[in-house]
């Protein structure tokens, strides 16, 4: 087929490699690598989660990404975000303090999101602080 | 088959594992913004190299491939996005005569980059971070030959296909004219937004290179290459950039440096090497200053191979400064690139054609023929008398059955 002794042959094989090439760069990576994110949460904690944004690094930009309200227990819907890579979050919680006033609680953690469906998490130890988990 | 799916592995094994061995940096929203400009003045700078000898033709086609996202990542305020920053690039030109020595051509140049969570060839996802641009360049030349005169001048359309919120807004769809204007080796060029200059390039291509007529070999072959391009920076001040490149040995070995003004700081310089004039294989090994830090701290050293299909780089200044910023990772480009003028083929900027043998057989022959006298010569090594092909008739021969032949 290809004789890659000519000349011609050797100009012919690299034009193949050439065009395989062209036709991997275009898909070969979307075929086990996601561009976006789709995150759904389970609020198992005993507040409600009010919003989950990404903010940015000096804090000054907000971009919500969970727009629900998740009660405890429930789980929230799905939604897709283009956030891939390393990212800040922000989970804003209701709380009630000791006289039972409802206050806003923030937690910020650094998290990498490699992209494709993601389920979180979130819990309380026994010392009551919040943790989260991708299952 | 076997050579060919074994080389196909190789590369598509050895790519990314060099690639993951290096830890990349973030190219950056600044460099992303500032694309347009940056590669509007590179489709002119190639149009000045492909118009110095105003005749023949000249075809470009490359893409980067990048095939790990976290090579290319892109920095924003949020973080870092796992993605590809990606160049694709087109180019084409082809002057014909129309007159005796009246050349006519025709100019194209196309480029599309940017930034997208995807690789791609034609359909990029559009994320909400994408930056995806297109810069064309067109024109039409006219070449006077006896004078060695070339006009040129066309039209530059910048366009944006999507700019996420991260970036600076910017006008989706530019228009900028260019004018070139080519006698001997002293060139002028233009570029401009409405009544407004952008930038102006003058440049100076002492050095005489073989492809255009010029010498071979000889003192005149190390004259420099001087390049003075202005920028108009707008409130922000204009620039100018000075480039001097240097034929060190040969016309294979070339040193390039540049400056910037007023700043009068050192931008960048190149070692290049060119097995062969034709440039069609370099090796180079270059050293930029990046602003971000003062003294030596600041210099990115690196280095690129060039084969013609293939560019593979590490740090180098090219890379750098025409795919935002990125460094810290191979890149690899597939391309395909070439300059011919009356019928020689050689890469953009170079001084003398291909070693190919026909072509060496020509040029040797121009060489001892005095003068055409019409006949093949067989056998011009040898110094005997040339044997002679002469055509006495044409016989036809009859084939079996009658009325075969037509």
């Amino acid at each position: 087929m290809i004789r890659s002794g000519s000349f011609a042959g050797r100009i012919a094989a690299l034009l193949v490699m050439l065009l395989m090439t062209l036709g991997l760069t275009g898909c070969l990576s979307h075929w086990f690598l996601d561009s976006s994110t789709r995150l759904q949460v389970e609020n198992r904690t005993k507040f409600d989660v009010v919003s989950i944004d990404i903010i940015s690094e000096d804090h000054t930009s907000i971009k919500p990404w969970i727009k629900d309200t998740v009660r405890s227990g429930e789980k929230s819907r799905v939604y897709e975000e283009d956030w891939v890579g390393s990212f800040q979050a922000r989970f804003v919680f209701l709380a009630s303090d000791s006289v039972k006033r409802n206050v806003v609680k923030e937690y910020r953690a650094d998290m990498d999101f490699d992209g494709g469906s993601l389920y979180m998490v979130l819990y309380e130890d026994k010392d009551g602080a919040i943790h989260y988990e991708f299952r | 088959m076997m050579k060919l799916r074994n080389t196909l592995k190789i590369f598509a094994c050895a790519l990314p594992l060099l690639a993951g061995q290096a830890l990349a940096d973030a190219v950056s929203v600044d460099a992303l913004a500032s694309g347009g400009a940056t590669m509007r003045d590179n489709q002119l700078r190639e149009i000045r190299d492909v118009l110095r000898g105003g005749r023949g033709g000249y075809v470009d086609l490359g893409f980067n491939y990048i095939p790990a996202v976290t090579q290319t990542p892109l920095k924003s305020e949020y973080g870092e996005h796992d993605g590809f920053a990606f160049r694709h690039h087109m180019a084409g030109f082809a002057a014909g005569e129309v007159k005796k020595n009246n050349y006519l051509g025709f100019l194209f140049w196309l480029e599309r980059s940017g930034w997208d969570g995807e690789d791609f060839l034609l359909f990029p996802r559009y994320s909400d971070f994408s930056a995806v641009r297109s810069v064309t360049t067109w024109g039409l030349s006219y070449t006077f030959a006896p004078m060695d005169l070339t006009v040129a001048g066309g039209m530059q359309h910048q366009n944006v296909e999507r700019v996420g919120d991260i970036y600076p807004d910017e006008n989706d769809s530019l228009l900028y004219s260019w004018a070139h204007l080519r006698w001997g080796h002293t060139s002028v060029q233009g570029s401009f937004h409405r009544s407004d200059w952008r930038s102006l390039r003058i440049s100076m291509d002492l050095e005489s290179r073989a492809v255009y007529g010029g010498r071979s070999s000889g003192i005149s072959t190390y004259l420099p290459n001087i390049e003075v391009a202005l920028y108009n920076g707008g409130d922000a001040g204009d620039s100018v950039r000075v480039s001097w490149e240097q034929n060190l040995i040969a016309q294979r070995l070339y040193g390039e440096v540049s400056f910037d003004f007023p700043s009068r700081e050192f931008h960048s310089a190149a070692l290049k090497y060119y097995p062969d004039p034709s440039r069609m294989i370099g090796f180079e090994a270059t050293c930029l200053r990046r602003n971000v830090r003062s003294g030596a701290a600041d210099l990115l050293w690196g280095g690129a191979v060039d084969l013609l299909f293939l560019r593979l780089a590490y740090n180098s200044s090219y890379e750098y400064e025409h795919l935002y910023r990125a460094k810290g990772t191979f890149i690899a480009e597939f391309k395909f690139s070439l300059a011919t003028i009356d019928d020689f083929l050689f890469a953009r900027g170079a001084p003398k054609s291909a070693p190919m043998e026909t072509m060496k057989l020509e040029k040797k022959n121009k060489d001892n023929w005095k003068k055409d006298d019409g006949k093949i010569h067989l056998d011009q090594a040898t110094g005997s008398a040339p044997k002679t092909l002469d055509a006495t008739g044409i016989r036809f021969e009859k084939s079996g059955n009658a009325g075969g032949d037509k």
